[in-house]
């Protein structure tokens, strides 16, 4: 009796079922995003080993004298291992034909058919960062994470160590997005451009990075992916060894301090307690903890999470508002049913059930023929941002807890809204529909 | 059942206009009669069968069922004196129309829980007592008039109640329809001792039954 109401209208009955399911699934698949995300983004930051990050605001470099700090530092009986680093944005001309024309000096103008982009340049010093990569050769850079495929022959800095004079490595390891994207191989020649628009230095790819995206970050897409060289290097070609200014001359420029703590200080306390004594030691810089850092990126997702979640639930709630105009509509066309009812004694309980039964049965059939498309979509969502963002991340989390938290929403939601014409039932009166039952 | 009218009185208000429906009817119905209501269209006949039967509220005297005055009961209560106090019969048959015969009697039969688990076999037993439990997944568009009402019948008597009310019960049947259906209440009435009102313009109805009231321009004559 409960599905005789709905099979009577059966075209109405199958319009509204649809649009719970399609609005069901995406639910689903939205959710299943914000879940993905959420935990991607725990999961993967939860790894980094950096306990602490000491950096300039913005990509200006203000650490001065950053590689002796970095040996002060790891000196400290708090931490293990301590490194300096250096990100720019700066432009790059990448020599995939072997031309070999392209010179010192040369202004990028004269030069015709040469890819140039611009790029995150991150200046390491190797061994250093060999202390705070994961055994998957992972290391954590901002929010992003660097995956080397390949490593330097040159362990240290040694032009930094020659007075920024001689012993220049060249080596740079490069993204491999802007290696498909411009064809280039190891042992290509990359030219760095200065602001002036010429050719100041020259590198040689000696290996490839991975990069993955999550929250924002130096690789960002937008940004055409990475390039990571000698910090010494780096520093000289962007000018950031030697500034001399009105405040005197500044040297041996970074943007951040890595400090990785001991093992048996690692506690929430003990990080809180260094991170203070470190705010301290550099005022006008940032330090955060592995806390801070884990707080802002969490807000940083959760934005997106959020977002996911509101156009889930609107999706879902304009979905359930037309089940409850269909019914509001059904009542109305059902009113000579129901003084029939009323005049034989059934009572408004048990119309007013019956009207909230109806949307719950409407609902329940659309949500269960959304789950699967609803999986479908989280699956599809989650390769599409794969493939956007160039990642192995499971941005979606399609689980059973997913399902349950979404089909009790819904059916809170039906409950709620079916109120409104359940209520609307209860008010027609035995005879005041039968004349038109009569002429129908 | 007894049932008693005093001073009771039925206006309807129709736009500026207002039509008395019943004027002071003073009447008394005792258990176990068989009484037909007669009169031309307008007299007021089937406001009285609905004041009767509690679908209505008159606007001056009072309804008594066994001593007990109906007419200031709440619409639950009254809904609930309808479903085991009377059966109805009606002239358009108004079985709802997305349900089987047997769910139309069933129906009531759930709601009152007065026959617990037996509800259903109760629901098949009256179909049969109808001739109609061949038919008993049949919906009502799928039966003549004559099948309708013998449905609307056994669904009247689903609570077995004590009264049963037909408000022109064979205005839509032919006559060979209309004489099986007056058989079949006035069979309630005589082998089972229920009170029948039947409500009809036609005098050969009227005849048949054991008590006439007459009623013009709503005043018993």
């Amino acid at each position: 009796m409960i599905t005789s109401n709905i099979t009577r209208r059966w075209g109405r009955s199958s319009l509204t079922i649809l649009a719970i399911a399609i609005s069901f699934s995406m639910l689903l698949s939205l959710s299943s995003i914000s879940l993905g995300l959420h935990r991607a983004s725990e999961e993967k930051l939860g790894e980094s080993p950096r306990d602490i990050v000491v950096s300039s605001n913005g990509l200006n470099p203000t650490i001065e004298n950053s590689h002796q700090l970095a040996q002060e530092l790891s000196r400290n009986e708090n931490f293990s291992a301590v490194m300096p680093l250096l990100t720019l944005l700066e432009k790059l001309v990448f020599d995939n034909s072997g031309r070999g024309d392209i010179t010192t000096g040369t202004d990028i103008t004269e030069l015709e058919d040469v890819p140039l982009q611009t790029v995150g340049l991150v200046g390491i010093v190797p061994n250093l960062a060999e202390g705070f990569m994961s055994d998957e050769k992972e290391l954590f850079v901002r929010s992003d994470i660097l995956k080397f495929q390949d490593w330097f022959d040159r362990s240290g800095d040694p032009f930094f160590e020659s007075g920024y004079t001689e012993d220049w490595t060249g080596e740079m390891l490069l993204d491999r997005t802007i290696m498909e994207d411009h064809n280039l191989k190891k042992g290509d020649q990359v030219y760095y451009v200065n602001g002036s628009g010429k050719v100041v230095s020259q590198f040689t790819i000696k290996g490839t990075i991975e990069t993955s995206l999550v929250g924002s970050g130096l690789t960002s897409e937008l940004l055409g992916g990475i390039a990571v060289v000698h910090l010494g290097e780096l520093q000289f070609v962007s000018g950031n060894h030697r500034i001399t200014g009105p405040d005197g001359v500044r040297e041996d420029l970074s943007t951040t301090l890595y400090l990785d703590m001991d093992r048996d200080k690692r506690t929430v306390d003990q990080r809180k307690a260094l991170t203070l004594e470190l705010e301290l030691m550099f005022p006008g810089l940032d330090v955060s903890s592995r806390e801070n850092r884990l707080y802002r990126i969490d807000e940083e997702v959760l934005v997106l999470e959020v977002f996911s979640i509101s156009v889930a639930v609107a999706s879902i709630s304009i979905g359930v508002l037309f089940l409850s105009s269909i019914m509001i509509i059904d009542v109305e066309d059902r009113r000579s049913d129901i003084s029939i009812m009323r005049a034989i004694g059934i009572s408004r309980r048990t119309i007013f059930l019956q009207t909230v039964m109806d949307s719950l049965v409407i609902s329940s059939a659309g949500a269960m023929i959304g789950i699967v498309p609803g999986f479908f979509g989280s699956r599809l969502l989650n390769g599409y941002l794969q493939g956007l963002y160039g990642v192995n991340i499971q941005f979606a989390s399609f689980e059973p807890g997913i399902l349950m938290a979404s089909l009790i929403y819904l059916i809170l939601l039906v409950t709620l809204f079916s109120l409104i014409p359940a209520a609307r039932a209860t008010t027609i009166m035995p005879k005041s529909g039968m004349m038109k039952h009569y002429n129908r | 059942m007894e049932i008693e009218l005093r001073k009771v009185s039925k206006t309807y208000r129709s736009g500026e206009t207002y039509i008395k429906a019943l004027s002071d009817i003073d009447l008394q119905i005792r258990g176990g009669e068989l009484i037909s209501i007669i009169g031309p269209s307008g007299s007021g006949k089937t406001t009285l069968m609905n004041v009767v039967g509690g679908l209505d509220k008159p606007t001056k005297g009072i309804v008594l069922l066994d001593g007990l005055d109906i007419t200031g009961l709440s619409e639950g209560r009254l809904s609930s004196i309808r479903l085991r106090k009377f059966g109805f019969v009606f002239q358009q048959f108004y079985l709802l129309p997305t349900l089987t015969s047997f769910q139309n009697i069933y129906l009531p039969i759930k709601e009152a829980r007065g026959f617990g688990q037996n509800g259903k076999d109760r629901a098949l037993e009256l179909l049969d007592k109808v001739g109609m439990k061949d038919r008993s997944k049949h919906l009502p568009s799928q039966l003549s008039g004559g099948e309708q009402q013998r449905v609307a019948i056994a669904r009247a008597l689903a609570n077995d109640p004590p009264v049963i009310l037909a408000d022109e019960p064979t205005g839509e049947l032919d006559s060979d329809n209309s004489r099986m259906i007056i058989d079949m209440l006035r069979d309630l009435n005589r082998e089972m001792g229920k009170t029948v009102i039947i409500v009809t313009h036609d005098p050969e109805i009227a005849r048949k039954s054991k008590r006439t009231i007459k009623m013009k321009d709503g005043k018993i004559t």
